[in-house]
């Protein structure tokens, strides 16, 4: 994914020289190309999260947009107060690209995890979060945050995330809709991010045993798509499933969504519980820790189901 | 460099704070009184700047990234015809543009919101890079304070200023030895600051922060060396400076006056 976000990069930098790329000594094997290219608007600024937000704020404010690339939690966490006041605060258009999203460096251990990230970006004004769930979204993520005005995260998982275009019915307006339709679906999965592969896989399991899954997922979690919600509106069951605490989780903002427009179905998140990883594994192997695999999911589905 | 009229001009603006901190019942005198001569001294000395285009892309930018002094550079703006000075009256009560710390953009000249200590440097880093990188001549001037060397981002955007060889970006640090509550030293030593910054790749000049014609000696060293150095100023000064009960006093670093504090301290700065 983080590479397939390069590309774009690469892309879009020559129809954009004011993209200015920061990163945090974070990155290796995938940016050389840029760097070699674009010398002059690539600086790896070292090992300061604190100070590289703010460098990027006072270069926002004097012409250039910069990109800030690092891991997640280092990226989002350990300087919140720089991005809310330096960036959010000052309306600059900022782009953060994290990666490594939820258990992404999963055998690295509970400090690389991220399950904190999504709620903090969305909680600061204007921001706009871009979740990919594949690498062909990088793209369309990059072009989202460069048509914003304000500032931007993107939450990146990191390689080897599969192509999910075999399994998509169709697409509308932000939200991508696979394995069934909902409005002939039995159950509807919300998700976001490199997890999707997980929902389609359930629900390919499940269609097996008779059962009408619909996966829908969207790419723009703040703010969350209009259509998403339509759809949303009208199901009776849904589960959004998350590499995200639960608490103050996407679905969470869903929920109060639908709920204004008269949802009275039943609705849960399935998520990272009230606890940090600190078993050590990779990522496949803690989402099963988790409960939030293929196969843990069909198992949890079913229940729901009979 | 006119003395008498920086010291004039010095008093005149601590009166004005003085004033505004009683009728808006609240503000940082102490910090206020120890950075206004440096304030003064730059608008007056120093910085490129044009009141009437507050945008142009070549001005020096000043952040007071110590934003709790804020009415210091309310009033030096004020002074130096950035907005009218009437408007400062609102300061302190409901609806005011001019909150207890500074935000950019509400009133003109004001380049960044600053309040949460150590995010000055930094920004003023990004914004130093980006000038050198478009070849536009503007400077960068970051009033910190003693305590505010607390804060580890201060350093970090230290090492960035000499790493990415900013000559035009200054660190001004407002040393009045005393933090909120207590002095400087006791709380977390930063001495030797000047020592420090030039083991960080700085080219560094010390003074009284008082005194003008030394600050001016000092300044005159620093600012026209394109070496690839960045520049730091240690202003020695005291807290509350200028006001025979404040200079030097703890309680007054965010203590408003009473009616007698007041009028002793009006008459005080009118002499």
């Amino acid at each position: 994914m983080r590479t397939a976000l390069r590309d774009a990069l690469l892309e879009l930098k020559e129809r954009d020289d004011g993209l200015y790329l920061i990163v945090g000594d974070i990155g290796f094997g995938v940016f050389e190309e840029y760097e070699k290219k674009y010398k002059e608007d690539y600086l790896n600024i070292g090992i300061c999260e604190a100070n590289m937000i703010g460098v990027s704020a006072g270069m926002a404010m004097n012409g250039f947009t910069p990109l800030v690339y690092t891991i997640v939690p280092f990226l989002t966490m350990r300087c919140f107060e720089q991005i809310r006041v330096d960036i959010a605060m000052h309306e600059q258009k900022v782009i953060l690209i994290g990666v490594g999203g939820g258990l992404a460096y999963g055998s690295l251990g509970p400090t690389h995890h991220s399950f904190e990230d999504i709620v903090l970006m969305s909680m600061l004004p204007n921001f706009k979060v871009l979740i990919p769930s594949q690498p062909n979204e990088g793209k369309t993520c990059l072009e989202l945050a460069l048509a914003h005005e304000g500032p931007s995260y993107i939450r990146l998982g990191k390689n080897g995330e599969p192509d999910l275009s075999e399994s998509l019915l169709s697409e509308e307006a932000g939200v991508k809709i696979y394995c069934a339709q909902p409005d002939q679906c039995d159950l509807l999965l919300f998700s976001y991010g490199p997890i999707t592969d997980e929902c389609i896989q359930a629900s390919k399991i499940l269609a097996k045993s008779g059962y009408k899954i619909s996966v829908c997922s969207v790419l723009q979690v703040k703010p969350l798509p209009q259509s998403i919600i339509d759809i949303c509106s009208k199901q009776e069951n849904i589960i959004s499933v998350e590499e995200h605490s639960t608490y103050h989780s996407v679905g969470s903002s869903l929920l109060k969504r639908i709920s204004e427009k008269g949802h009275n179905g039943k609705f849960q998140i399935y998520g990272i519980e009230d606890k940090f990883t600190q078993v050590v594994g990779s990522r496949q192997f803690l989402l099963e820790h988790h409960s939030l695999d293929a196969k843990s999911l069909v198992t949890r589905i079913k229940v729901e189901l009979e | 460099m006119d003395k008498l009229l920086l010291q004039e001009r010095s008093q005149s603006l601590r009166k004005k704070i003085f004033q505004s901190i009683y009728d808006g019942n609240g503000g940082h005198l102490g910090g206020s009184f120890s950075v206004i001569d440096i304030l003064n001294y730059l608008y007056s000395e120093v910085l490129v700047f044009d009141p009437e285009k507050p945008a142009l892309e070549s001005r020096d930018r000043l952040i007071l990234s110590k934003g709790h002094a804020c009415l210091a550079l309310y009033w030096t703006l004020a002074e130096f015809k950035y907005f009218d000075e009437e408007l400062i009256s609102s300061y302190g009560h409901d609806g005011s543009v001019f909150a207890g710390h500074p935000e950019y953009n509400k009133g003109s000249g004001i380049e960044i919101s600053s309040g949460s200590l150590g995010h000055g440097p930094a920004i003023g880093v990004g914004i130093a890079h980006a000038l050198k990188l478009r070849k536009i001549s503007g400077r960068v001037f970051v009033i910190i304070g003693d305590g505010e060397s607390n804060e580890g981002s201060v350093w970090e955007a230290a090492m960035s200023a000499s790493q990415l060889k900013l000559d035009n970006f200054f660190i001004i640090v407002d040393n009045n030895g005393m933090e909120s509550l207590d002095r400087t030293d006791n709380i977390m030593n930063i001495e030797p600051i000047d020592k420090k910054l030039h083991a960080f790749g700085f080219d560094v000049a010390r003074s009284n922060g008082h005194d003008f014609e030394a600050i001016h000696k000092s300044f005159q060293g620093l600012i026209n060396s394109a070496n690839g150095k960045p520049k730091c100023f240690i202003a020695d000064t005291i807290k509350g400076y200028g006001l025979s009960f404040t200079q030097g006093v703890a309680k007054w670093h965010s203590r408003s006056p009473n009616n007698d504090e007041l009028e002793l301290g009006l008459k005080e700065l009118s002499s």
